[in-house]
């Protein structure tokens, strides 16, 4: 045992010395899913480390996690540097903040324990959850599209027939109108129609009248009950957005009775990210007040607090989802990877 | 690397040794031989390709029989507690290693085995379970280490799965390591194990066991299976004390004159106890009460008594016997002992009459004694006892001397008289020597021709009966016919208890004093340790018999028949038992007879070293070696002594220029990133690619560093891209790096003139 202390207090001293670590963070996380920080040790001393652990000493930020981020690294050799993978799973949407790290080995013997600090603060953003909605609101989506159809009525694509018009040099000899060429003489090509992709603007309804609706509704709803319902809804705006980002539409963002910024249908991945982030950030106690007309646009799809909201929504034939029917837009598959570029990382927090 | 699959192996590894260990230790092959058929199928059972653990019921039923077997072992077959939780702790093992485990199995298990190996300890002295244990403590040690890595990633994965969402989706931590790791864990176990064994060995040196300490007694009450063989008396109705067991229990190193003549040719009979009377009821061979009384104790002073003088042209013997198990009360010393030496025995009782020697007092792990006798019988010299021996012999309690013919001294009737059918054992032994021509009459104390008699009836016994080791069946035992009547007359045929008793009682029915000598026959010689190996096998009963007033060893046994029964095995296998007898004797000197007195001798003998000897003690061999240093640096001339010094200074600067050279070499063979080629390489090419350094070093002094990740060549283009004139030399100089490095070519003379040349120019091109 005197021995086992020994060797112990002399690997305590001898070890985790001109070790640095560097948190790599992922661009963001998803509530509910996991987040993989990593963390790139290099030890730069002449001896290895076993069983290494590395870990963030505490967050402080309103997402609440289950566990600190954890890593551990078996063996470290001198003047090699490995990366750690320490997932963790954020519960919440928001801003997660990291401020300092802790390494500690306690090997051979597990009876004294180095530690070292290093002071590091970084921050990243978690979406709100994302739910994997049924096919059929992707479906119901394109149905309420209000333009109708999927295509441009505009020469210049490869659709559909759009017109006739006389041959110009480039013109693709599979373009050119051969029954109306030998009638006319003049070589004449066909004109087809540009695509257009679908498009949704989303508006999700925070308003006082929505809140007060669900409060008529369920009059013992409770606060907190009242605030989950909020999050669920911010949940399902975000994953439209997402589903329907995925299906190559143009995607708006608009959000009546929060304080949040309105997004303009255009599609594009830093779009899609900044409406995320957008309902990442939204705080629910940054209302607006009732007269503000700012956020109202022409939405195809409302996100709503309440049941009654849809059947108002019906006749102007736009969809309405309410978050009391949850179950019914979304699956119980998991959100696959390729729906989020979980892949892409950046040092130091947030691009 | 796997952590727990490494773990698993570990653990059964440790485990598996332990349970042998104790098997070893307890000396119980056939358990050896279950556990270790128990527990290789437990691998298979629980790790095989189709493998599963038992389930939990099957564990806790069966460790409940266990318990009631360790009760059983207990109180009815009164076992020692010591083995029987041994038992117990090793079938708890092997029921662990059949069950499902978790951390808190596999630390069990651990626990369980720690503890035996502990209990085992205590019972075995042998160095295979020394060599046994070591190797234990290197697999514990490097399981604890490894445990200790799948005690973390276990802690993580749990954690893990208690943050997670769907915990079933969280995977089990991986071990992520650099290159190398197997490498650095087997160091740092070396290390940790070396450390630990450093420490455990000064404590053990430092602090030694207490010479009250009852160790090795201890040791041997629990090896109750090793017969010891020899025995303080004879008991005819029992079979003869002659073990199977070859366990050895004495070691003997004979000397004369300080010259070791120990051979494998020559056999000692060393005495034990001395018997000179016959229970006819008991048929049993005791010591009398009568020379009991004349056993007078003596202190040894300064580790030593001397019990006689020699006389002038005697030659002496010296003999050392050190024990290997339990050391009786009798001290085996050989007929004519004059002296005795010994660190642990502080009193000794000898009898001057049978010249047993008994210890009084001293340790109970008497280990090692020295005594020195001198044969008398064929030099025709002796010794003479000293005076306080002397006294010993005139003061005879003659108030209580037996009835005893009037005018005869009592010492005269020792080991004489004989009375279980005297008459026809007289008449047999009349016909023995009658056909010899000798005659003798019982009454007469001595005559001529004792000594042919003596041999007349050596040779019959030995001529017309048989050695036999069958002992008496229980019909004999109960029979009203002597066994030595039987022996004599009837069978002719018995062990060497018989043969011994046959001829006291032909002898005694002479008139000649004779008496029965029990100990051990040493005949087995040890070349490469120079002793004697003494065996439970080895003991042996013999006579010695008074002839012109001195005691003459008689052994009447069959000498080819002993011969036989002593034979030694020969051959590869004869030579590796007494190669591992050799290193089990060093093994039980140095280490299992460590006590406080070793460690006394041992810091003595260190300090001698270094005495000056100026309290008239004989100077220590370093002291000496410095004086004689002295000495001779005053007999050299100081011109001769300044010329050395100097060797000796340019000596020193050339073993440090090397070292340094070497460092230097290394060094740069690590900035080229040679460190993966082997040694020799390395220096060869760190010698040739010295100018890549420079290069290097020229490049980065003007704010040129090549990337981490480009290679020599992309960051020569780079630079040649940027300035092709400026940098051409550079590309130059990479491509004869390459053709080095890589191309396996030598820098000969044409490419390091274009070395110098180019690095000249790049050097003037970059300054300009």
């Amino acid at each position: 045992m005197f021995g086992a202390f020994v060797v112990s207090l002399i690997t305590a001293m001898l070890s985790l010395r001109n070790v640095t670590v560097t948190r790599l963070l992922p661009m963001h996380g998803i509530a509910g899913e996991q987040l993989v920080p990593r963390y790139r040790i290099h030890n730069r001393s002449k001896l290895g480390i076993f069983n290494l652990v590395v870990s963030e000493e505490s967050t402080e930020s309103e997402v609440k996690l289950n566990m600190l981020p954890t890593g551990w690294i078996l063996f470290l050799g001198p003047n090699q540097a490995l990366m750690a993978e320490a997932p963790c799973w954020p519960s919440e949407r928001g801003k997660l903040s990291f401020n300092s790290l802790i390494i500690s080995c306690s090997f051979p013997f597990g009876i004294l324990k180095k530690v070292a600090f290093f002071e590091q603060e970084d921050e990243i953003i978690v979406y709100p959850h994302i739910y994997r909605l049924n096919r059929r609101v992707v479906g119901t989506l394109s149905r309420v599209n209000p333009e109708g159809s999927n295509n441009i009525e505009r020469s210049g694509g490869t659709e559909e027939f759009f017109g006739l018009r006389e041959y110009h040099t480039g013109d693709s000899i599979r373009l050119i109108n051969w029954k109306q060429t030998a009638r006319t003489g003049d070589m004449v090509v066909k004109e087809m129609t540009q695509p257009s992709p679908p498009q949704t603007m989303v508006q999700l309804d925070l308003s006082d009248l929505q809140i007060n609706a669900c409060k008529s509704e369920n009059p013992d709803i409770s606060e907190e009950q009242l605030t989950k319902l909020k999050e669920e809804a911010i949940s399902l705006a975000a994953s439209i957005i997402c589903d329907a980002y995925m299906h190559g539409y143009k995607i708006g963002f608009a959000c009546s009775g929060i304080n949040a910024p309105t997004y303009q249908l255009h599609h594009s991945r830093p779009h899609r990210t900044n409406i995320l982030e957008a309902l990442a950030s939204l705080d629910l106690h940054d209302t607006t007040s009732p007269d503000d007309t700012s956020s109202q646009t022409e939405a195809t799809v409302l996100v709503t607090l309440t049941n009654t909201s849809p059947k108002l929504y019906q006749a102007s034939n736009k969809l309405a989802l309410s978050v009391q029917t949850l179950s019914q837009y979304i699956t119980d598959a998991p959100v696959e990877d390729v729906l989020l570029d979980t892949t892409e990382e950046v040092i130091g927090g947030v691009a | 690397m796997r952590v727990r699959s490494v773990y698993r192996k570990l653990v059964f590894a440790m485990v598996m040794i332990g349970v042998c260990a104790f098997c070893i230790a307890e000396q119980s092959p056939s358990l050896l031989l279950i556990i270790a058929i128990i527990g290789g199928l437990s691998w298979w059972v629980t790790e095989g390709p189709h493998g599963k653990p038992l389930p939990r019921p099957i564990i806790v039923a069966a460790s409940a029989v266990v318990m009631m077997w360790l009760l059983f072992d207990i109180f009815i077959f009164r076992t020692h507690t010591l083995v029987a939780m041994g038992h117990f702790t090793i079938w708890l093992q092997l029921l662990l290693l059949y069950s499902p485990k978790t951390n808190r199995e596999y630390a069990q298990l651990m626990i369980l085995s720690i503890l035996q190996m502990i209990g085992a300890s205590t019972i075995s002295i042998t160095m295979t379970y020394g060599i046994m244990l070591a190797i234990y403590c290197v697999i514990t040690l490097f399981t604890i280490l490894v445990f200790h890595l799948k005690l973390t990633s276990d802690r993580l994965y749990q954690s893990r799965k208690d943050a997670a969402v769907d915990a079933d989706k969280v995977l089990r931590p991986i071990g992520v390591t650099s290159i190398g790791m197997g490498k650095h864990l087997r160091r740092t176990t070396l290390l940790s194990g070396t450390v630990c064994a450093s420490i455990a060995v000064f404590v053990f040196m430092g602090i030694p066991r207490s010479p009250e300490s009852n160790s090795l007694n201890r040791f041997a009450s629990f090896s109750n299976k090793v017969q010891a063989g020899f025995s303080d008396t004879i008991n005819l109705n029992r079979k003869a004390p002659q073990s199977s067991s070859n366990t050895p229990v004495i070691n003997l190193s004979v000397e004369k004159n300080g010259k070791n003549i120990g051979s494998s040719d020559l056999a000692w009979l060393i005495r034990g106890a001395v018997l000179d009377r016959y229970n006819i009821r008991s048929r049993q061979w005791v010591r009398g009460n009568y020379v009991r009384n004349f056993d007078q104790s003596f202190d040894l002073e300064s580790n030593q008594i001397t019990l006689a003088k020699l006389k002038q042209n005697t030659d002496a013997y010296t003999a050392t016997i050190t024990y290997r198990g339990t050391a009786p009360p009798q001290l085996f010393t050989m007929p004519n002992i004059f002296q005795i030496n010994s660190k642990a025995i502080d009193r000794v009782a000898f009898n001057p009459i049978d010249q047993q020697m008994r210890m009084l007092n001293g340790d109970d792990e008497v280990m090692q004694y020295s005594f020195k006798w001198t044969d008398s019988q064929t030099k025709r010299v002796g010794f003479e006892y000293e005076k306080q021996v002397k006294e010993i012999r005139e003061v005879i309690d003659w108030d209580n001397r037996p009835n005893l013919p009037n005018n005869t001294s009592m010492s005269n009737w020792y080991a004489r008289t004989w009375h279980i059918a005297p008459r026809e054992v007289y008449l047999l032994a009349q016909s023995i020597i009658k056909e010899k021509g000798l005659k003798r009459h019982r009454n007469a104390l001595s005559s001529s021709d004792d000594l042919a008699i003596a041999k007349a009836i050596k040779q019959y016994l030995q001529t017309n009966y048989q050695y036999s080791l069958q002992g008496p069946s229980g019909e004999d035992a109960e029979s009203r016919v002597d066994p030595i009547l039987r022996f004599l007359f009837n069978d002719k045929k018995g062990h060497c208890e018989l043969f011994a008793s046959g001829y006291a009682a032909l002898c005694r029915s002479l008139g000649l004093q004779t008496r029965v000598i029990t100990g051990y026959r040493a005949g087995e010689y040890n070349d490469l340790g120079g002793y004697y190996v003494i065996r439970t096998s080895d003991a042996h009963a013999w006579n010695e018999i008074k002839i012109n007033n001195t005691w003459v060893t008689i052994d009447s046994t069959p000498p080819a028949q002993l011969a036989q029964q002593h034979a030694v095995s020969t051959g590869i296998i004869g030579s590796l038992q007494e190669l591992y007898e050799y290193f089990d004797y060093v093994w039980l000197r140095s280490v299992v007879t460590f006590d406080l007195k070793s460690q006394r001798n041992l810091l003595s003998s260190i300090r001698e070293l270094f005495n000056s000897g100026d309290d008239g003690s004989k100077p220590g061999l370093f002291y000496r070696i410095w004086r004689q240093f002295l000495n001779t640096l005053t007999f050299f001339n100081w011109n001769y002594i300044v010329i050395g010094l100097c060797v000796i200074v340019i000596i020193g600067v050339l073993i440090v220029f090397f070292f340094l050279h070497e460092i230097q070499t290394r060094r740069k063979a690590a900035q080229l990133h040679l460190s993966s080629l082997p040694r020799s390489q390395q220096r060869s090419l760190a010698k040739q690619l010295a100018f890549f350094i420079t290069l290097q070093q020229l490049l980065t002094k003007h704010g040129h560093s090549r990337k981490s990740w480009q290679s020599p060549m992309q960051f020569a283009n780079q630079l040649t891209a940027q300035n092709p004139q400026r940098y051409q030399s550079v590309k130059k100089l990479t491509q004869i790096f390459y053709d080095i490095r890589y191309g396996n070519r030598p820098l000969d003379e044409s490419r390091k003139s274009i070395v110098d040349s180019e690095l000249e120019n790049l050097q003037h091109t970059l300054t300009s």
